[in-house]
């Protein structure tokens, strides 16, 4: 089948992907208070009261950066260029998993998987473009 | 080198994990040719400039004012807050 009409079959167009890997390191030294400005241009009240939790905040931050970062990525190429981080949140359901959620503007529907390891955290997003 | 530019240029080298020579802190390149420079990086420039120099950047915004160290100077000039 020609590539084109598979892409077209598939809607192609109004899906978008994104993936993002990070340095858990670099999110070691924040800290709420003293780092609030910071946090707060990236980090729903959620996140950050879900990531302090935890017994390593760092990876828990550092997953969720990365995660929005790819879920930029998606969102730009389906033609969103002004998504920035607070449009979009991670949240986990009851076991644990991690779901997407996109400011209703976008329209849009998606799906993320993270993954870490000691020095890194990335995460793979992909994103379905509503119509109507 | 005004006093606006010796800001803006210590606040970049602060935040960027490597050493750094001013040379490759040149004013006119673009940003995403700055190999060590990265989304974490810039976020945390914004976050000090904002402190050190009174303005307010707007993040869904930043690639416009992010496109080189000029028209981040630029962009500090017209918004700095009186």
């Amino acid at each position: 089948m020609p590539l084109k009409s598979l892409a077209d079959d598939l809607n192609i167009t109004s899906v978008g992907l994104g993936i993002d890997i990070e340095e858990n390191s670099r999110f070691s030294e924040y800290s709420p208070g003293k780092d609030d400005v910071f946090l707060n241009k990236i980090f729903t009240l959620t996140e950050l009261k879900y990531c302090f939790s935890k017994t390593n905040p760092a990876q828990h931050l550092c997953a969720r950066f990365a995660a929005k970062e790819a879920a930029i990525k998606a969102l730009k190429s389906l033609g969103f260029s002004r998504a920035t981080y607070k449009d979009i949140e991670i949240i986990n359901d009851q076991s644990g998993r991690p779901i997407l959620k996109i400011k209703k503007a976008f329209n849009s529907t998606g799906q993320v998987s993270l993954s870490h390891s000691r020095q890194n955290s990335a995460a793979a997003v992909l994103i379905k473009k509503n119509h109507g | 080198m005004d006093e606006i530019d010796k800001k803006i240029t210590q606040i970049f080298k602060d935040n960027v994990s490597s050493d750094i020579r001013d040379e490759e802190l040149s004013f006119s390149k673009p940003i995403k040719d700055m190999s060590f420079l990265d989304s974490l990086a810039v976020l945390n420039i914004v976050v000090a400039l904002e402190k050190e120099l009174n303005v307010s950047f707007e993040l869904d915004n930043l690639d416009q004012a992010f496109k080189d160290i000029n028209s981040v100077k630029d962009y500090i000039i017209k918004n700095k807050k009186s």
